[in-house]
């Protein structure tokens, strides 16, 4: 058993988490929610040993673990999946797997055929298809996440902690994920389970406990509580569920159109055309993996397409990202840490890169007075600060996707393209933000949003385009459900599975 | 499935691998270098042309423990000289023998790397300064302890030096021993964790690697290979100087880099830095050979250099492709 006592972490002023205390019983799964920014991470971080608590202990099977140490920590058989990772990037798979329990011979030397055995043992567990002497850079997102939790599954722990774990995955990757938890867990292993999503929590874990503001709401047996009771735990206060499409409806008239695309076509990409209209909420949707990403990339010319484009003010493929800003075509990337926020720098600074990094290199960056537009928008956006001077990193994750925002706001975009816009976002910032998405829709900025999420998607666009082997396979218009959208992204599947053999005929 | 990677995988790691400049550069001033003088392959010129390169593969090696932890250690020269002024000086004036002046001198060399690695990991205060101002100090010392060049050592040591053994020119012996003692670190753990830390010192630690402790030991294996340096070069000048040492800091980074190592930390090897340290002596002799005027020859040799690093440089960036992270 493990027990958390009383944690508390103080950075300088503010409080990240105040006296948290719960157990985890062998052969349970816990889950831990809460809101962004509160305290989840930190006290993942806690138990990791990578943050070093201010009060407050921690007790593993009777013991007390020496907090603020990693190494310990492993040693008393916690592993934990951080939400950002922990991988080495330059270093291989099978190396990042290991990393920090290398096996050694008697000369001292590290065995390496035994860490490539242990490695391939566990890669063969995840289902995961990749050669162990790949550099980890190279990987794609979801394979670093599955390779992150295979970093904790290779210590055999008796506590395995996932924070945010199934975020980045893909469904089957989840349901394998989950079918390797429960095993651990019928094993005798503990299991912290900290995740927004609440189909996952109610699929696997015993009891949950809310975190609000720092604070232990409560822990409850999930058999007797409702997803709105969760809910209610962690805002605090009752919520509607209502998607928030509706408040501004699809009243805007279709104006003139903001951007449009002719049979962009890469390795990954099948011919794909599409427009948006000023006003309008362009939804992305399909199984993943479809070429969403690399749709959304090529449309701001960050990767390689044939193809044509027009937008306002411009004809033609842009020919990288600054291009498509400087004709007011923004991107927000669904990797805030990597190509989002700059997390050393301030708010301000990054609120205001947007509309500097579009003008002349010689012109003055940080005038007197444009503190007050972005005091305006930080309030419009509601970001939780103590001051624009504030590091970006220190903020919640919820925030600094509001930052992002912030930033797009402020160069005065025609269209706005998101990537999974509200990944790793608390529900109420997540209502937050399809608000505002509205309200920039309202204002006349086209909007093209992929999401994996249909309930997202249902809740905040006009009309959906699906995807599949890179191409639209489907457009859905008017009354969008959720369950429309998964039945079109499986049926394109299924539909295109039987004429694949002719349209790839044809492209020869 | 696994297995289907595996045939060209090899082939794909060794082409791609970053090393591969380093032996490239090499290669093409080796062709370039027997063009220009014919009597490149002489047994003879071999042996000088080792001599000559010993000490900066040396010092290479000790340059890239300390680059790959993410750090850097400019005061590698410093420490040569160290080893060379104590060594020649302990010799001839005070009447030590050669091996323990050796020992001395060496133990000198590392005492510096302690003082680095102290300072740097838990005092926490830039690499880059510090080394810098210990190279100063290092200096300081040198010239303290030898004012000016002179003294010698023992005749036998250096007539060993531009010998053959078994057959085998005794410089590259040095350089085989110097290469061994490297891999005795580089397949164990300390071997990892140097680019572990290097590359990201947050995951490392997250790991339970102890990253100061990496950071530290990364300053003295590169003051222990640069006092080795000292004691090879000492033992083919065969006398002291209290500026011996000055290039080696410079030109081991030079080294370093045109072998591929990323001056950021966590990429890299010391198999790269050998050929980028050979790459270094082959091109001064290139254009000595070639008849440049001596008025130019740092010019042309600095270009030839520049060459190098920009080819890395290219290289480099097609390997570790920058590319927005696609989705799947």
């Amino acid at each position: 058993m493990l027990t958390i006592e009383g944690l508390r972490k103080e950075y300088g002023a503010v409080v990240a988490l105040q006296g948290a205390s719960l157990s985890l019983v062998p052969g349970t799964i816990h889950a831990l929610l809460g809101a962004n920014g509160s305290g989840k991470s930190t006290l993942v971080k806690m138990l990791g040993g990578v943050v070093r608590p201010t009060e407050g202990m921690i007790w593993v099977d009777e013991q007390r673990l020496e907090t603020g140490s990693p190494a310990h920590a492993i040693h008393q058989g916690i592993a934990v999946s951080y939400q950002e990772t922990s991988l080495v990037p330059s270093m291989s798979v099978a190396d990042n797997l290991l990393l920090g329990i290398e096996p050694t011979g008697k000369a001292g030397y590290v065995a390496r055929r035994a860490i490539r055995e242990r490695a391939a043992e566990i890669l063969d567990q995840l289902e995961l298809n990749i050669p162990p002497d790949v550099p980890v850079a190279e990987l794609p997102t979801n394979a670093q996440h599955l390779l992150e939790i295979g970093k904790a599954l290779v210590k055999r722990p008796k506590y395995l902690v996932l924070d945010e774990a199934t975020a980045a995955l893909r469904r089957e990757e989840v349901k394998r994920l989950f079918s390797i938890v429960c095993g651990l867990r019928d094993e005798g292993a503990a299991i912290l389970f900290v995740s927004h999503r609440f189909d996952e929590v109610y699929a696997i874990c015993d009891r949950a406990t809310v975190l609000r503001n720092g604070a232990v709401v409560g822990t409850r047996s999930l058999s007797k509580t409702s997803r709105e009771e969760l809910i209610q735990d962690m805002i605090g206060q009752r919520i509607s569920l209502e998607p928030v499409r509706q408040e501004t409806g699809n009243s805007i008239k279709k104006q003139s159109l903001r951007l449009k695309a002719r049979s962009l076509t890469n390795s990954e990409l099948g011919g794909v055309d599409l427009e948006v209209s000023a006003g309008e909420i362009v939804g992305i949707g399909g199984l993943q993996g479809q070429g969403q990403t690399a749709l959304l990339r090529a449309l701001i010319g960050a990767i390689l397409v044939r193809g044509d484009l027009e937008t306002e003010g411009h004809r033609g493929l842009f020919r990288n990202p600054s291009h498509a800003a400087e004709s007011g075509v923004r991107f927000i990337s669904g990797d805030r840490g990597r190509e989002g926020v700059f997390g050393q720098r301030s708010i301000y600074e990054n609120i205001m890169i947007g509309r500097i990094a579009t003008s002349p290199l010689w012109q003055r960056a940080w005038q007197r007075g444009k503190n007050r537009a972005v005091r305006d928008l930080v309030e419009q956006l509601k970001i939780v600060h103590h001051s624009l001077t504030q590091e970006v990193r220190g903020l919640s994750g919820g925030n600094q996707q509001k930052v992002l925002f912030a930033r797009t706001l402020a160069s005065r975009p025609n269209v706005v393209i998101l990537d999974d816009p509200t990944k790793g976002v608390d529900v109420s910032t997540r209502m937050e933000i399809h608000r505002l998405l509205r309200s920039m829709a309202g204002a006349g900025v086209g909007l093209l949003i992929a999401s994996s999420d249909d309930e997202e998607l249902a809740g905040v666009c006009d009309r959906v385009l699906i995807m599949y082997e890179g191409r639209i396979v489907r457009e859905l218009t008017g009354d969008l459900q959720p369950s429309h959208i998964t039945k079109a992204s499986i049926e394109g599947a299924q539909s295109e599975k039987g004429k694949g053999a002719e349209t790839r005929a044809d492209s020869l | 499935m696994r297995t289907r990677f595996s045939s060209n995988q090899t082939a794909t790691r060794i082409f791609r691998s970053p090393a591969m400049i380093g032996w490239v550069l090499f290669l093409l001033g080796l062709v370039a270098n027997a063009i220009v003088q014919p009597t490149l392959f002489k047994l003879s010129v071999i042996n000088s042309n080792l001599g000559l390169a010993a000490p900066l593969v040396m010092v290479a090696i000790g340059q890239t423990a300390a680059v790959l932890a993410g750090g850097i250690d400019l005061s590698v020269g410093a420490i040569v000289t160290l080893t060379n002024v104590l060594v020649v000086s302990l010799c001839s004036f005070h009447h030590t023998g050669f091996w323990l002046a050796a020992i001395l001198g060496v133990a000198a060399g590392i005492a510096v790397g302690v003082v680095n690695g102290f300072i740097i990991s838990i005092v926490r205060i830039p690499a880059l300064l510090v080394t810098f101002a210990m190279m100063s100090i290092i200096n300081g010392v040198a010239l303290a302890i030898l004012p000016q060049p002179g003294g010698q050592i023992p005749a036998d040591i250096y007539q060993i030096y531009g010998n053959t053994v078994a057959g085998l020119p005794f410089p590259l012996l040095l350089i085989i021993v110097g290469v061994l003692l490297w891999v005795v670190f580089r397949y164990r753990k300390i071997g990892r964790y140097l680019i572990a830390v290097g590359g990201a010192a947050g995951s490392s630690r997250a790991n339970g690697i102890p990253v100061t402790k990496v950071r530290f030991q990364s300053y003295v294996l590169s003051a222990m290979f640069a006092s080795l340096a000292g004691l090879f070069l000492t033992a083919e000048v065969s006398s002291g100087d209290p500026l011996i040492g000055a290039s080696y800091a410079l030109n081991s980074l030079a080294a370093v880099v045109l072998g591929g190592t990323a001056l950021a930390g966590g990429r890299g090897s010391v198999s790269g830095s050998v050929g980028g340290a050979l790459f270094l002596i082959l091109v001064q002799n290139i254009v000595y050979f070639a008849n440049v005027p001596s008025y130019y020859q740092t010019l042309v040799s600095g270009l030839i250099v520049v060459m190098g690093l920009a080819t890395t440089g290219v290289l480099y960036a097609r390997s570790g492709k920058w590319r927005l992270t696609n989705g799947r």
